[in-house]
């Protein structure tokens, strides 16, 4: 398992914090229990660098502007990385939660099949697999396919697969 | 048998024949549906055995007392997939008809939403199955 970074740290509890509060009326966050005592991870986080594949230099992860990740060759969601920390260098945070996708924000859950592919796409303990498919940059899309194992743990609400670096041309500069 | 018993007889077969009552039917593939209720204003209905309905079973008849016959209600029940459960509430509101034995039905087309995630509005009253 990964060490978090205070960073992350700071995410996962901001996540806990807000977990229920019911104000996004699209989002199935803190909704899902487990019936077993069984983790049920319906989120991942990770601190994603660009390179540059011309350079070798590190990119500015603030250009960073949206993910596209699969969990076990299953779809996970598109996300919107967000507004980044310009002190927090090289690094942009991602958080992927079920029910903030982009895909569920332009289609909420409201019929019992959606949310019961909900259910079954929360992560059970046990090793996993995470791709992330795509990323955004400057409002271009590129598939690094990174493959990222990691393991979920036995109460575990949160998984962090640690950090991922995307090597990209990164030549144009910004748009 | 004598023609009292015979009137006793039928007079009972008729009785049972008005009672209004209510069968939960889980027709979700997949997914079981545990803590099922209807609600009708204020009062909740559930079947007394409150087992939890596989894919393909049915409750055992519920008995709907009288001012709630031909009263409609949302469904509400926790939908469990994978060891994992959601609480949800049906947007449309299913009529428990008199004098008859009414299935509710619940399938993946069924419209629902989490009373956490969202807050179903004044939905109009819809068939037992829609």
């Amino acid at each position: 398992m990964h060490e978090m970074p205070r960073r992350v740290l700071g995410a996962a509890l901001a996540i806990a914090l807000t977990a229920g509060c019911g104000e996004d009326q699209t989002s199935a966050q803190g909704v899902v229990e487990s019936v077993d005592g069984r983790s049920a991870v319906d989120t991942l986080i990770a601190l994603v660098s660009l390179r540059d594949s011309a350079t070798g230099s590190a990119g500015d992860a603030t250009r960073l502007e949206r993910v596209r990740w699969r969990v076990d060759d299953r779809a996970w969601g598109t996300f919107d990385v967000g507004e980044q920390d310009p002190n927090a260098g090289s690094e942009a945070l991602v958080i992927a939660e079920l029910g903030r996708e982009i895909e569920r924000t332009e289609d909420p859950l409201d019929t019992i099949a959606e949310w019961r592919s909900l259910l079954d796409a929360h992560l059970a303990p046990g090793g996993h697999v995470a791709e992330l498919e795509a990323v955004w940059i400057d409002g271009q899309m590129l598939e690094p396919h990174r493959f990222i194992p990691f393991d979920i743990e036995q109460g575990d609400a949160t998984a962090y697969l640690g950090g991922v670096e995307v090597e990209v041309s990164l030549g144009g500069g910004r748009k | 048998m004598t023609s009292k018993s015979v009137v006793l007889g039928l007079l009972a077969l008729a009785l049972a024949g008005c009672k209004t009552e209510i069968v939960f039917e889980n027709q979700i593939p997949g997914a079981s549906v545990d803590n099922v209720r209807w609600e009708s204003g204020s009062t909740s209905f559930s079947s007394e055995s409150g087992d939890r309905l596989e894919p393909g079973q049915s409750s055992e008849a519920v008995s709907i007392s009288g001012p709630h016959e031909g009263e409609t209600g949302r469904i509400h029940f926790e939908l469990i997939v994978e060891g994992r459960k959601v609480a949800l509430v049906t947007e449309d509101r299913f009529t428990a008809h008199t004098n008859e034995t009414t299935t509710f039905t619940l399938t993946p087309e069924t419209v629902a939403t989490n009373p956490l995630a969202d807050s179903p509005s004044e939905g109009t009253p819809s068939p037992a199955d829609p």
